[in-house]
């Protein structure tokens, strides 16, 4: 990675420490009033981690995820944006909680990267590959914001099963209203994530023919695609929510944690 | 400032008295234009709720308002009889601007938090608005009452926990579905409780509201309150799996909903939350339903106990609310002492300048002979001589200005230095400083036998 595009990346971070600490004590004291000063300073911090995203591209002449960190840095802009997307659509303030310290890693850990880390994976510069990672990068943000959508939704439901209610309920949403969140985000996750996959198949058939076909890394991305299909499946006809999606969905968030280790050199850091 | 609130509430009287001087819409406006016009009065409005009747009035200067405005009070209530002290308060500066926003933060209701009155006073304020009886700082202290009542609820949150079964009932059905439109409710048993919990979930937007009972007129009949339908009792397992929220208040002695019948509901309703709220004795719905997952089962005890934490919840946020009042009434004073300090100061100052040309003027004659030069420092002097004066006095008017206790020093320099728009001589002290004990202030009993004396 270039150093002003590193500089930039480690300043988004510093951007979104006090958001996201702001944010933990909006929800720990119940002052909502608070996360206004929370979403401002996330905003600057992705606007920031977009700039250094932009620049390493001009600088690279690629689209930048030729690596380990480039990779990280790129899916904490494409959190970033799903989840203000997320709260200008439903609200939910105390999302932040969990998805504000994920970003927040992500920059911080594309930040730590030099010049000397930066291992190619392989070349951005062609367009059915740029366009599959973006696809996978919004298949796995789908995911994430439905796994952390999940966890609020089996803790309201357990408050409301255990009859042990907090007086003020602005923190978190209507059961409902998760289900929703949860249901869409995977719905929209799972496509992108299928788009991404078909554009990924026709990229390596150009490139390499069908020897692609057989290495492990495919096969985990393909149990993973398969294990995303099951949980949208078992939503879409027999109605599962609550502990049994949660579960699922946490199986395939791992999944799909193990498919971006295979595929964006996570090995190769760790060797160095 | 003399602020004066006098009235009567649910804290001093009973209904009985409080429903003589209850005043309707249009009474209200024809009592606020005759407010207005009273002598003394600058601006003045009026409360009336089933809980308080109040008369707020902004007097003139030195004018003692709590006998006046008692004879008003209760000329508007028809001189009703039997009245007694103890049912009417008086307030009175700081107290008069804390009573009022601690009524529109819902402080003084009688269920602590609840929203009516905020309501109640907007459309009493309009009113006053309309027969021109509020314009001045009274206006702005109404409306800061409401700005004041809004952060109270925003900050503390008081008024949104149910403290009532039946609204205990809605909300927990807005917990788990969030806005109640479309959603269907089923009223098992047409008893009464279950009429008013279907009652106000049907205010709060659930629209399709079914009704079964074994007497089937009887389901008919309470259908037709909703405009919902009546559905035959035989129908109900089959019926099940379309309602989002069940309410049941029959008076089978045996449960009607099973856990195997809720279990194959939840299969064909494809686990989608559902909603039941058992406030039948013996229960109706078998208590095991509860751990079926996506069902949520509320008996009456549950709702109660939701109930009382609400109202404990309640109790220390009020806490909180007093503390908000509190530092804004003292804002709000701060201010006010700061406006009356400053006219204050210019007529000291030119009391003082008149004095000092006036004496020039008069030893001018045994002065003759001085020259411009000479004539020039005796101005100087007599001048540094007043500024040196007046230094101390100003000084204190400014400090004590800010301080919401130093109420009278405007009132002590006007008549100690003679300044002319000063209250006659004949207004007590007392009479203009702000009582600082509890909120409520009883009217003297004789201020009420010249009232009934009057009426008579």
């Amino acid at each position: 990675m270039q150093d002003s595009s590193i500089l930039w990346l480690r300043v988004a971070a510093i951007l979104y420490f006090p958001g996201l600490i702001v944010a933990l004590l909006s929800f720990i004291r119940r002052h909502p009033g608070r996360f206004r000063v929370a979403l401002v300073s996330f905003l600057m911090g992705a606007t920031v981690h977009l700039v250094a995203i932009v620049e390493e591209a001009l600088e690279v002449g690629a689209f930048p995820a030729n690596n380990f960190f480039e990779a990280i840095s790129l899916l904490g802009l494409v959190l970033a944006i799903v989840f203000l997307v997320c709260h200008w659509l439903y609200h939910f303030e105390s999302l932040a909680v969990l998805i504000m310290p994920l970003v927040f890693l992500m920059a911080l850990t594309g930040g730590t990267a030099s010049e000397n880390h930066a291992l190619q994976i392989g070349s951005m510069r062609d367009v059915w590959l740029t366009t599959h990672v973006v696809f996978i990068m919004l298949g796995y943000a789908g995911l994430l914001i439905s796994a952390a959508v999940s966890v609020f939704y089996l803790w309201k439901s357990r408050q409301l099963k255990q009859k042990r209610l907090p007086a003020r309920d602005d923190a978190v949403p209507p059961l409902m209203t998760l289900d929703q969140i949860v249901a869409k985000s995977l719905g929209w996750g799972f496509l992108a994530l299928t788009v991404g996959l078909v554009l990924g198949i026709i990229w390596a058939s150009n490139e390499s023919g069908t020897r692609w076909i057989f290495e492990r890394r495919i096969l985990i991305a393909v149990i993973t695609w398969l294990i995303y299909l099951l949980l949208v499946f078992l939503r879409m006809a027999s109605g599962w929510r609550g502990a049994r999606a949660a579960i699922l969905t946490l199986a395939a968030l791992f999944l799909c944690g193990i498919t971006w280790i295979t595929h964006s050199g996570v090995a190769a850091v760790l060797r160095q | 400032m003399n602020l004066w609130t006098v009235g009567l509430s649910h804290r001093t009287a009973p209904v009985e008295l409080r429903e003589k001087f209850a005043l309707d819409s249009r009474a209200l406006l024809e009592a606020c234009r005759r407010l207005g016009r009273l002598p003394g009065v600058a601006e003045g409005m009026l409360v009336s709720t089933c809980n308080r009747v109040e008369v707020m009035a902004l007097l003139e200067d030195g004018r003692e308002g709590k006998d006046a405005l008692l004879r008003f009070l209760l000329a508007e209530g028809a001189g009703c009889l039997p009245c007694e002290e103890e049912h009417f308060y008086a307030l009175h500066g700081r107290d008069s601007v804390r009573h009022l926003f601690r009524v529109a933060a819902s402080l003084d209701s009688m269920v602590v938090g609840e929203p009516q009155i905020l309501g109640q006073l907007k459309a009493a304020y309009a009113v006053a608005r309309e027969a021109r009886s509020l314009h001045g700082m009274l206006d702005l202290m109404v409306t800061r009452a409401f700005r004041i009542a809004k952060r109270v609820r925003f900050e503390t949150g008081i008024g949104e926990s149910a403290v009532s079964i039946s609204f205990a009932a809605v909300e927990l059905a807005r917990r788990i579905f969030g806005s109640l439109k479309g959603k269907h409710v089923l009223i098992l048993g047409a008893g009464k409780m279950s009429e008013l919990a279907a009652r106000h979930l049907h205010r709060a937007g659930a629209e399709n509201i079914y009704v079964t009972n074994r007497t089937h007129e009887r389901a008919v009949e309470l259908a037709s309150i909703f405009r919902g339908q009546s559905v035959p009792y035989e129908e109900l397992p089959k019926r099940l799996a379309e309602m989002d929220i069940v309410i049941t208040s029959s008076g089978a002695s045996q449960h009607i909903i099973t856990r195997d019948m809720m279990r194959s509901v939840m299969e064909t309703r494809r686990h989608r939350p559902a909603f039941l709220i058992d406030i039948a004795v013996p229960r109706n719905v078998e208590p095991s339903v509860h751990h079926l997952d996506q069902v949520f089962l509320y008996d009456i005890d549950d709702l109660q106990k939701v109930v009382e934490e609400n109202v404990k919840g309640r109790a220390a946020k009020a806490d909180e609310a007093e503390e908000i009042v509190r530092l804004e009434v003292e804002r709000v004073l701060q201010r006010l002492k700061g406006r009356e300090a400053a006219p204050a100061i210019v007529e000291l100052q030119e009391q003082l300048e008149r004095i000092r040309i006036a004496e020039i003027g008069r030893a001018r004659r045994k002065l003759a002979a001085l020259s411009p030069e000479q004539a020039e420092a005796v101005d100087a002097l007599t001048r540094g001589i007043v500024n040196k004066i007046a230094h101390g006095p100003i000084s204190e008017l400014r400090r004590l200005s800010a301080d919401p206790d130093g109420a009278d020093i405007v009132e002590i320099l006007r008549r100690a230095f003679r300044i002319d728009s000063a209250p006659p001589d004949d207004v007590p002290v007392e009479s203009v400083s702000e009582s600082t004990g509890e909120a409520l202030e009883p009217i003297p009993t004789e201020a009420i036998a010249a009232e009934r004396k009057g009426n008579r």
